[in-house]
């Protein structure tokens, strides 16, 4: 059964008239990973946001979104809050920039967890370390106790995976997560991302531009190009034998460069260029 | 400029400039443009009304209040406008100094503004008026004194925020100066919020003067000046109430148009609207929007 | 012609100068960077590899060593000129916002003494994949790939000895990046220039490099020549090169 429906989605600048994606549909059924692909530019974070209804105001956007049935686009603002969190949560690409930076990263999260349940405060406490200790954020106290601009990147990714796992919510969007962080913290978040689909059954709607890392969390892929798919279909597929000229296009851009590396590293002759 | 072309569009910003320039010239031309000397005393004419020679009657001494009215322009606006200027003139070289060297010269100049800043401003104007005597020169010395270390401070933060930019490790990479770079690249990043900051403290730097002249500690008579001319009003107050209204009206517009102004400034150089990418691209990095985590719980 | 690292150390305080804990970001680092070498600095957020940078540049000083350019301290500024050119990660505010383009190609000759004209910059600007009509154009009127090649042009314009590109690729596009390296590669052939790249990309710095440099915690873990990279002998840098390929 399908968990989130999006149909014919268009989103233009209020301001310009500007058209932004014109018509997109896609869904989502429980348990899968969708990845949304594209370069900068593509549309792929206004989906996004879209679907949270957290783009700008100038931001119009017009079209179906259906969580169960019940689409999203309809609700008033007090009944979208009451959505988003518990039934929809958002994981960003900059940590520091999704977190309250006046205040310790415990507070936001206990208030946070006070808005959407009526459990206790050693309830919630019991269930944020569960979830953290599960990411690997093992000094569970000293994280919630510090402030936002104290921790890396990769760990503000992981306390925002565990709030999600707390909140078990239907679907996930993470908002290139990965982005923003080396490569050795990306490998691991991305374990995170992947566990947490073992966990929870929430949909993963997973933008990025990276492929590898689509190459392993994704189900199926979308490819965006100027607001528009152009491709869609399971991840083998896309990224193996593509039909659209965009998509191995921007499946061999690092192409090169990975050859390379795998020449080097397995000690075959490097042909110069 | 786009910046201009904005600034005009918005009709109350244009007509607070108009009022504030004409002022300034006015008051620059006195003895060109009022039709009586401000301090010819005309015994007879003690309290006379309006008239055709006299536009806005006479006062107590039989003085022209439409000249007094205008050449206490000088004293109530152009004069602190002089010391307005040297007020931000020397926050700013201390401020740019400090925002951009940070480390213990900061922190020294900023200790010494807290000092002085840890005065109340009154009481400040007051004890100096009272040390150095009554006067134009002292009011105006004692302004300066109370507001550099207001604007070193504001001026530091502004400059602190720019001094960290990328365009200017940049500069410093290449070898440029320090003194380059401050005329060059600070300065001109940080020159319209400094416009902004200086046109708000116009406002209240009118009043003050305006206000201390009242209590009798301004400039000395015989002068013209809005405020002492209020303060020789009151014993007529109820008689005569069109001594008062005069030079207080003319306190009203001209600070309300000020106030105004500083406004449009502001609002003319807001970085989302205006440099809508130049300033908003240098400080996105450090805008930080907690908020939008908080409305995604 | 050579750059020298000799054990330099920097710490930070943390909350203020009158108290606070000192923060230890490098320790006793020292390495060489010859003409026409292009250097790869590995390390992961944190390691310290971005502090080194600007030490490198000379922006910041060393609490402990020293840094010379052929024997003559980095700090100052006359060295600078003409040597020592950057390009930082963060492309829009790296250049001037009431520059135009033009303005920012000129910066850094102003100092060399050079001349550039139209022409000149007409063709630097092709060498990165632009064209004219970019010279009137302002930083924000630019998208990243185009604001990060108009800093790499920039950088080249006063041919220094070295460029040290810090993050310099990383916000960018696959495809975009693949471009600005092979203009690189290229720009080094060219111009025989030499490059100090801080990354944590591996595969983009072997691409690049001849020597590749592991820091980790403020340290140098291990040097090691691109062709010989999977003869790494540190488990540090062999369970970074692994995590890359899988």
């Amino acid at each position: 059964m399908s968990l989130l429906e999006v149909e014919h989605i268009k989103i233009w600048d209020g301001r310009t008239g500007n058209v932004l994606i014109p018509d997109s549909s896609f869904q989502l059924s429980q348990g899968e990973c969708l990845a949304i692909v594209g370069e900068s530019g593509s549309g792929k974070s206004l989906t996004c946001k879209a679907l949270m209804r957290l783009n700008r105001p100038e931001i119009r956007q017009s079209g179906r979104i259906s969580l169960y049935g019940v689409d999203l686009a309809s609700l008033s603002d007090k009944e979208m809050r009451r959505y988003r969190g518990r039934r929809m949560c958002m994981i960003m690409q900059n940590g520091m920039r999704a977190f309250d930076p006046s205040r310790p990263v415990g507070a936001f999260l206990l208030e946070v967890l006070s808005i959407h349940y009526d459990w206790s405060r050693s309830e919630m406490i019991a269930s944020l370390s569960t979830a953290m200790i599960s990411v690997g954020l093992k000094n569970f106290s000293v994280v919630m106790e510090r402030y936002p601009h104290e921790l890396s990147g990769g760990m503000l990714q992981r306390v925002m995976i565990a709030l999600a796992i707390v909140m078990e919510p239907d679907v996930i969007i993470a908002d290139e997560p990965t982005t923003a962080l080396d490569a050795v913290t990306q490998y691991e978040v991305v374990e995170q991302f992947v566990h947490l689909r073992g966990r929870i059954g929430s949909a993963i709607v997973f933008v990025s531009h990276d492929l590898e890392v689509v190459r392993r969390i994704a189900d199926d892929v979308l490819v965006m190009k100027d607001g528009v798919i152009v491709e869609r279909g399971k991840t083998s597929k896309i990224l193996n034998d593509a039909s659209h000229s965009y998509t191995r296009f921007l499946v061999s851009s690092k192409e090169a460069l990975r050859r390379y590396y795998m020449q080097l590293m397995e000690g075959t002759d490097v042909a110069k260029g | 400029m786009k910046l201009f072309d904005r600034f005009l569009k918005d009709r109350l910003a244009v007509a607070s400039l108009a009022v504030v320039a004409a002022t300034l010239l006015i008051g620059l031309c006195a003895p060109l443009i009022a039709p009586h000397p401000p301090n010819e005393v005309n015994l007879e004419l003690r309290f006379a009304s309006a008239s055709w020679t006299y536009w806005l009657g006479n006062d107590h001494l039989g003085r022209c209040i439409l000249s007094r009215l205008i050449y206490g322009i000088r004293p109530s606006v152009l004069w602190v406008l002089a010391a307005l200027g040297a007020a931000a003139f020397f926050g700013a070289v201390l401020g740019f100094v400090a925002g951009y060297f940070r480390g213990r010269t900061d922190a020294v100049l900023m200790r010494l503004c807290d000092v002085m800043l840890s005065f109340p401003g009154y009481v400040m104007t007051l004890a100096i008026v009272g040390m150095l005597g009554a006067g134009l020169t002292n009011i105006l010395l004692a302004f300066v004194v109370m507001k550099w270390a207001w604007f070193a401070r504001v001026i530091r933060t502004t400059v602190m925020q720019y001094a960290d930019a990328d365009y200017v490790n940049y500069a410093k990479v290449l070898g440029i100066g320090h003194l380059g770079i401050m005329k060059r690249h600070i300065a001109p990043a940080a020159l319209p919020e400094i416009a902004v900051i200086a046109s708000s403290a116009f406002g209240s730097m009118i009043l003050q003067i305006s206000g201390l002249s009242f209590l009798g500690l301004g400039i000395e008579a015989p002068h013209a000046e809005w405020g002492m001319m209020m303060n020789e009003a009151r014993s007529v107050m109820f008689t005569r109430p069109e001594l008062m209204f005069a030079p207080g009206l003319a306190i009203i517009v001209v600070v309300s148009s000020v106030n105004f102004l500083s406004d449009a400034l502001q609002k003319a150089l807001d970085p989302k609207l205006v440099l809508s990418g130049k300033r908003a691209s240098i400080l996105n990095g450090k805008i930080l929007r907690g908020l939008r985590k908080k409305e995604a719980a | 012609m050579l750059l020298k690292v000799e054990s330099i150390s920097k710490s930070y305080r943390r909350n203020g100068w009158l108290g606070g804990e000192r923060h230890q970001v490098l320790r006793e680092v020292s390495l060489e960077w010859k003409k026409g070498e292009s250097l790869g600095i590995i390390g992961e957020s944190g390691s310290g590899k971005s502090t080194l940078g600007r030490l490198l540049l000379g922006i910041e000083k060393p609490n402990q060593g020293s840094i010379t350019w052929n024997g003559r301290p980095i700090t100052d500024r006359r060295v600078r000129r003409g040597t020592i050119s950057v390009v930082f990660q963060n492309y829009v505010s790296s250049i001037h916002p009431f520059y135009t383009v033009r303005q920012a190609l000129l910066e850094p000759l102003k100092h060399v003494g050079g001349q550039l004209g139209t022409k000149d910059m007409t063709e630097l600007l092709c060498q990165v994949g632009l064209d004219e009509s970019y010279l009137n154009k302002y930083p924000h009127e630019l998208s990243g790939g185009e604001a990060q090649r108009v800093c790499i042009a920039r950088a080249v314009a006063s041919v220094p000895q070295c460029i040290l590109l810090d993050e310099a690729i990383s916000s960018l596009d696959g495809s975009v990046q693949m471009q600005v390296l092979e203009l690189l590669k290229q720009l080094k052939e060219t111009y025989e220039m030499g490059y100090i790249f801080i990354t944590h990309d591996i595969q983009a710095a072997a691409y690049l490099c001849d020597r590749i440099m592991f820091v980790r915690g403020g340290e140098i873990v291990e040097t090691v020549e691109t062709t010989q990279l999977r003869h790494v002998q540190t488990e540090y840098a062999k369970e970074l090169l692994h995590k890359v390929l899988s």
